[in-house]
């Protein structure tokens, strides 16, 4: 199926009910009734239009949280500089999302960039802001703060706004200042491979419900990535330089041995699925899925010889594509492992089952057998 | 709906508890949530999750400062999903989907009807395998329709970043396809 039929499907199949459309009209009212219910509202609230009184009360508050209390928080940080609070400043700085300087943290940052003219150097400050902000996800993590995953959230969406940020400023550059974009794109090339270790050395401490955003984390850094390898070929195209063929070349090695770690990972790890499954005597019913995970891998240590010898004749560009595809399927190949792992690990946790009281008080075992019989049934 | 737009509902909810706010923000998202949901969970599931995201919403909006509505429910979509499938474990095929409820052709049903179904479950089965991010790109760009602008406010990126993104995801679910009719 090429690209433009799967959209053209996907359109023309919008409203069927297996695809969320076409629902039952009372569905809407149906489910705002049971959300009235459990939070208290009432069911039609008050249908008249918000008057010019109401947009004027919002600007005020908008004023003052935009304006008002980030320069009177920005002019008590100045003040404790000037006074020479030293150990304030140290707590502002190590203030995390939740805590009452965070905002005074926050409002320093924002000061910084307006007083900042340069547009690499803005980026690079951004990018510096980035990175505290993983390092906040990283502490909070490891916190037993109440509301931990909602404030790993929030560290995580301000980091890829800071992401966006600096998307737009190399955007911005690499029209207007390409030698400066040329640069930057160096600069975040490398941030990109630290972000990645601490994203890699953290991941176990985030919990499940922080799993998506940690994703969403390495999308935004995979995307600067991208946009900065872009911004160092079209430069390479456009003004060909020795130095920056060879930072191309150390991107490029940099990435091919990331993707042969990987593809050697996932094969380490197909070996150990297949034992599982061989041990508990249920390959068979997993073999089409290993085989279809095979599948997809072999190819792409094929692809990397071609690859090499691609970007030996000059063809950065579409070298850097295929490393992209490769990537994607290489995405692909884990979660399906990861998958299977956790459906393999699930299923022998439910073998491990606790005595079961009975009416007699006496307690029976349940065999595994008869579990697994249950659980077919 | 524009940011502007949605920053004053967010603060009428926050500040004011208004219950007529959240009923403005609830006809805006509750399409987009459902769609997520119903690729995800079992048809019988769908509306009770779907009640249980609007409450923890809520919740979360009278609570703390809140930027983006969007991102904030699609969070709250993504762990009601997966506290369904913690409870349920063990009705979970083998390739992590619930058990749908299916239909199965009947004679009467053309041959074309037949592949359009086949097309479709396979589309849908492929989408609920991508990962939230494109998932949530594809539903808000092709299912709901919604114009580029509207979908990079949502996923909170700018409009070429976000065109970028869909030309990706799309790419992603093909080659997710192709792999399912190998």
């Amino acid at each position: 199926m090429e690209e433009r039929e799967l959209i053209n499907l996907l359109k023309r199949e919008k409203s069927t009910k297996v695809f969320g459309g076409s629902f039952d009209t009372d569905m809407p009212e149906r489910v705002w009734k049971e959300v009235c219910e459990q939070v208290g509202l009432s069911l039609s609230p008050d249908s008249k239009s918000y008057s010019f009184r109401d947009h004027l009360d919002f600007f005020y508050w908008r004023v003052q949280e935009s304006f008002l209390r980030p320069v009177s928080t920005a002019l008590v940080g100045f003040a404790l500089i000037v006074s020479g609070w030293i150990f304030a400043m140290n707590a502002t700085y190590a203030s995390m999302p939740g805590d009452v300087l965070y905002s005074v943290k926050l409002a320093t940052e924002r000061v910084q960039l307006q007083l900042v003219f340069n547009n690499e150097k803005r980026a690079k400050l951004q990018v510096e802001f980035a990175d505290r902000r993983l390092q906040e996800m990283k502490e909070l993590s490891r916190s037993h703060h109440e509301d931990r995953e909602a404030l790993v959230h929030t560290a995580a969406e301000k980091f890829k706004q800071q992401m966006t940020s600096v998307h737009e400023v190399l955007a911005e550059m690499q029209t207007q200042e390409p030698e400066s974009a040329l640069a930057l794109a160096k600069v975040l090339d490398e941030k990109v491979d630290e972000y990645t270790v601490v994203l890699d050395q953290s991941e176990t401490d985030f919990s499940q419900e922080n799993k998506q955003d940690v994703q969403g984390v390495i999308a935004a850094v995979e995307d600067t990535d991208q946009q900065a390898v872009e911004v160092i070929v079209s430069q390479q195209e456009t003004t060909p330089k020795q130095e920056t063929a060879k930072d191309l070349e150390k991107i490029f090695r940099k990435d091919v041995m990331s993707i042969e770690t990987r593809i050697s990972a996932s094969q380490r790890r197909i070996d150990v699925v297949k034992i599982a499954l061989e041990e508990r005597e249920d390959l068979f019913l997993y073999e089409e899925d290993l085989q279809n995970i095979r599948d997809r891998l072999r190819p792409l240590s094929e692809q990397i010889n071609d690859l090499m010898n691609m970007f030996a004749a000059g063809g950065y560009r579409k070298s850097f594509e295929i490393i992209e595809e490769i990537k994607i399927n290489l995405d692909v190949v884990e979660a399906k492992l990861t998958d299977l792992e956790i459906l393999i690990s699930t299923q022998q946790l439910q073998t491990v089952i606790p005595p079961v009281s009975l009416e007699n008080n006496e307690t029976e075992e349940i065999s595994e057998t008869q579990l697994n019989q249950d659980i077919t049934e | 709906m524009n940011k502007h737009q949605e920053q004053f509902l967010l603060y009428r909810i926050r500040v004011l508890k208004d219950e007529k706010a959240f009923a403005k923000l609830y006809s805006e998202y509750y399409s987009a949530l459902f769609r997520f949901l119903t690729i995800k969970l079992p048809e019988s599931e769908v509306e009770d999750a779907l009640s249980t995201i609007f409450v923890r919403l809520w919740n979360y909006i009278t609570g703390s400062r809140v930027e983006n509505v969007s991102g904030l429910s699609f969070t709250i979509a993504r762990g009601v999903i997966a506290e369904y499938y913690r409870k349920n474990q063990n009705k979970m095929e083998r390739t992590g989907l619930p058990l749908q409820e299916t239909k199965e052709p009947t004679e009467k049903q053309g041959d074309k009807l037949i592949v359009r179904g086949v097309e479709i479950a396979l589309v849908k089965r492929a989408i609920a395998q991508l990962d939230t991010g494109n998932r949530t790109a594809i539903i808000l760009r092709y299912l709901e329709d919604l114009p580029i602008k509207e979908v990079a406010r949502r996923l909170q990126k700018t409009e070429t970043a976000t065109r970028t993104y869909l030309h990706r995801a799309i790419k992603i679910l093909k080659n997710q396809i192709d792999q399912e009719i190998k």
